[in-house]
């Protein structure tokens, strides 16, 4: 009896060793496992972003791990490059982490690793989407549409990134279902940004309506209305909507508007009332998404800029003093050695040391020339995008600062052969990467913001503007219905400012003559040209503000960085009539 | 005069021309103060190694002229000391005159100043090789003065272009590009390897340890006649 009690006492304790043998060995055995969605429907764009999906299964790291994508670019008769970037997520746990990434060269398989804090990797997996990818940006449809065009991708509603630059490969975008506010949130920001929606509501706009989508629909005060056959349809104020197709009860079925740089076209009726072939018409008149793009007016102020450069005069200065230095040391020399010496010593010397400060390094050599555009384009949200040029003067490796969450998109050469290398490694905030000497390339990312400005036009001349900038702005321009008016400084905080009547002009005339209005006129003259066509500048009242720095970090290699930054903000009250 | 000495004539015509032409060459490594537009538009490459590599070339030339001319007046028995130091004056000279220049030049090179530094110390080594083969070159061709101004500066240039031949005709002996002097120069600008800077630094070495043992056999000769 004793010893059975003792057996049964000691059980728990039995059990408690196998069950810790069992959880060491399943601990043991146990490996972390990457499973990855890329894309929509995993179509992928080649130079475009892409919604990246990383769920992570079984994580055993016991510090803080990072993902770290590789993707190959090119080919053996292009050449080779191997572009490396990790996610700003930090991991810690097993889950589900979203992203969004450039896409390069989808042809080759992308890998995804997830690295320890060592830099040991702890899973891979390899994403191969050559039989998905598309050359261009697709039509991204809600799942409750058919499939009208063969290159669209279907996504279910709720799996639509957060990041509105994971739209970049959309060509447009089609919403038949209620969506979260972030995601609103994201799709309004594209759309601000140029991208391309289309939202169809019937009955359905009650559980879709939100302030957001409100914000971006083309009509005012919109509810649904019911035809005499009893078809239901959204009805509204469309003044400034453009009426594109005209349902056969009479009702407007189609009608589209501006939103920022972008499009939103309307389609009255729910998704289930419309068929196949009225949605192959209705794409027949959906622009295709164009996001605002800056890169050529940066690529032209970086081209712009001179280089600062060793003084060649004072090279003829030296040799003609060296000249003479060596024709004094022989006369004076033949008669005595040692003074021919002393002067040698004494006058060599004075012009060495007058060189070294001529020549002084760390102002002469500038290796690296930047030229970073940030826009912000403002409407009830606001989106980011940044524009980078750079220009090498030295072969050597260097490092490139930039913001935290942001992953560049960089143009690749044509051909990757060569002396030079494109590959690169973009960590949390830089990017690594070495060119040419002379070699210029080119970046974009997208990112987003809280409001800059807050303004209010108080009279025909008089703007009171809200600064919530960091910094003040060195140019600005209020544009009344096409008018310009400049401001000279936009400091921080609430201000008011005066518009002077005699320095207004014509938007096209300000255009055409004001390249040296000020002294950063020029770079504002070549923003505003490449932002006209794609905003409507000529309606409404618009504030376009501008912002040089110039900076000389103290990195290894020298830099020379001129920031640039750029808002453009509309009235509030008129927004919606874009 | 002595037309030994840096004072001489002869020396004033080889420092001028060194100084002429060395400033010609920092000027050519020069990039102007242009834009960036105009600059990549243009298809005038501004190699800023091309003074480094002239530095080392015209020391060269000056070393092989400077060896000749002390040949003709320098005594049959003067000790290697004094005969090394002799030839040192010269190149010190040279230096001196060549220091603003090479100040100035810091900011064409990535590398930094110790490979200047390298650089100058290699122009002393090299130098005096080129001097003591000269001068060897000289003594040895007493009756054949114009068959010696070819085979002096003929062996200048293939101690140039033959390491390259040499260095581009297998990847695994691309550093031995570093024994010629042009080579070295440009290697080093760019970052040379420890590898090509003990070749660079060994060729010029040896070469010097061998003439002065050569010479001391060769003046050996008129006392065994």
């Amino acid at each position: 009896m004793m010893r059975d009690s003792r057996i049964l006492r000691s059980l728990p304790r039995y059990l408690a060793i196998c069950a810790a043998f069992f959880l060491i060995s399943s601990a043991c055995t146990a490996q972390t496992e990457l499973s990855v969605e890329l894309g929509f429907e995993g179509r992928l764009a080649p130079g475009h972003y892409a919604p990246i999906l990383v769920e992570i299964h079984d994580y055993q790291s016991a510090g803080v791990s990072r993902l770290r994508i590789t993707q190959l670019v090119g080919n053996e008769w292009r050449g080779e490059a191997t572009l490396q970037q990790e996610l700003p997520q930090l991991i810690q746990a097993s889950g589900r982490y979203e992203a969004v990434i450039p896409i390069y060269d989808p042809v080759n398989p992308i890998i995804i690793e997830l690295l320890s804090t060592t830099g040991e990797v702890l899973a891979t997996t390899t994403a191969d989407l050559r039989g998905t990818m598309r050359p261009m940006p697709y039509p991204v449809l809600d799942k409750q549409l058919p499939r009208f065009d063969d290159r669209a991708a279907v996504v279910e509603p709720s799996s639509l990134p957060s990041q509105w630059w994971g739209f970049d490969s959309a060509e447009s975008l089609w919403i038949a279902s209620p969506l979260p506010s972030e995601t609103w949130t994201a799709i309004s920001q594209w759309v601000l940004a140029g991208g391309s929606l289309v939202v169809l509501t019937g009955t359905n706009f009650y559980r879709m309506d939100s302030p957001t989508l409100r914000q971006l629909l083309p009509i005012l005060n919109p509810d649904v209305a019911t035809t005499i056959e009893g078809t239901p349809y959204l009805s509204g104020t469309h003044a400034n909507a453009t009426i594109d197709m005209i349902s056969d009860e009479g009702f407007p079925l189609l009608l589209h508007g501006s939103y920022g740089a972008g499009q939103v076209a309307l389609v009255s009726v729910g998704a289930q009332s419309v068929s196949v072939e009225d949605l192959q018409m209705i794409a027949t008149h959906v622009s295709p998404a164009r996001l605002l793009t800056l890169e050529e007016p940066t690529e032209l102020i970086l081209g712009a800029q001179t280089v600062s450069a060793l003084d060649s005069l004072f090279v003829l200065l030296m040799i003609v003093v060296l000249g003479v230095l060596v024709c004094v040391c022989a006369v004076v020399g033949r008669r005595n050695a040692r003074a021919g010496w002393s002067i040698l010593l004494a006058c060599g010397l004075a012009l060495t040391v007058s060189s070294g400060f001529v020549s002084f390094p760390m102002t002469r050599t500038i290796a690296v020339y930047i030229v970073n555009t940030r826009l912000y384009v403002q409407g009830s949200v606001t989106s980011v995008s940044v524009f980078s040029s750079f220009f090498s003067q030295t072969a050597d490796p260097f490092v490139q600062a930039h913001e935290e969450e942001i992953l560049p998109l960089q143009v690749l050469p044509r051909t990757l052969k060569g002396p030079n290398s494109s590959d690169f490694y973009t960590l949390s905030e830089k990017t690594r990467q070495q060119l040419l000497v002379g070699e210029m390339r080119r970046w974009h990312a997208y990112s987003t913001a809280s409001a800059v400005f807050d303004f209010e036009l108080l009279s025909h001349e008089l703007v009171r503007i809200n600064n919530y900038h960091p910094a003040d702005f060195d140019t600005a321009l209020i544009l009344i219905d096409g008018i310009v008016h400049p401001i000279a400084n936009v400091r921080r905080g609430n201000h008011e400012y005066s518009l002077d009547p005699t320095t207004s002009n014509h938007l096209g005339s300000f255009l055409s003559t004001a390249t040296g209005y000020t002294q950063s006129g020029a770079p504002t003259v070549q923003l505003v040209r490449a932002i006209k066509d794609a905003l409507p500048l000529s309606t409404g009242t618009w504030l376009i503000a501008l912002d040089t720095e110039v900076q000389l970090p103290t990195t290894d290699t020298p830099h020379k960085v001129r920031d640039i930054t750029v808002v453009i903000a509309q009235e509030e009250e008129g927004y919606r009539e874009i | 005069m002595k037309s030994d000495t840096v004072f001489s004539t002869s020396s004033l015509q080889a420092y001028l021309s060194l100084v002429f032409l060395g400033g010609i060459a920092l000027a050519l490594s020069i990039q102007p103060s242009t834009r960036i537009a105009a600059l990549r538009a243009s298809d005038v490459s501004y190699p800023p190694g091309l003074f480094h590599i002239s530095l080392v070339f015209f020391f060269g030339v000056f070393a092989i002229n400077r060896g000749a001319v002390l040949a003709a007046n320098t005594p049959a028995r003067l000790s290697h000391t004094k005969l090394i130091l002799r030839f040192l004056e010269h190149i010190a000279y040279g230096l001196l005159l060549f220091s603003p220049y090479l100040l100035f030049s810091r900011s064409l090179v990535s590398s930094g100043t110790i490979s200047l530094i390298a650089l100058v110390l290699y122009v002393v080594v090299s130098s005096l090789f080129f001097c003591l083969g000269s001068l060897r070159l000289e003594q040895r061709s007493d009756h054949w003065k114009q068959g010696a101004f070819l085979l002096r500066y003929g062996s200048f240039f293939a101690f140039n272009l033959v390491p390259f031949g040499v260095g581009f005709s297998h990847p695994s002996l691309s550093f031995f590009l570093s024994a010629s002097p042009v080579g070295f120069a440009s290697r080093l600008i760019g970052g040379a390897s420890a590898l090509e800077v003990l070749t660079g630094f060994l060729v010029p070495i040896l070469g010097i340890l061998w003439l002065l043992t050569r010479r001391q056999r060769f003046d050996r000769r008129p006392h065994a006649v």
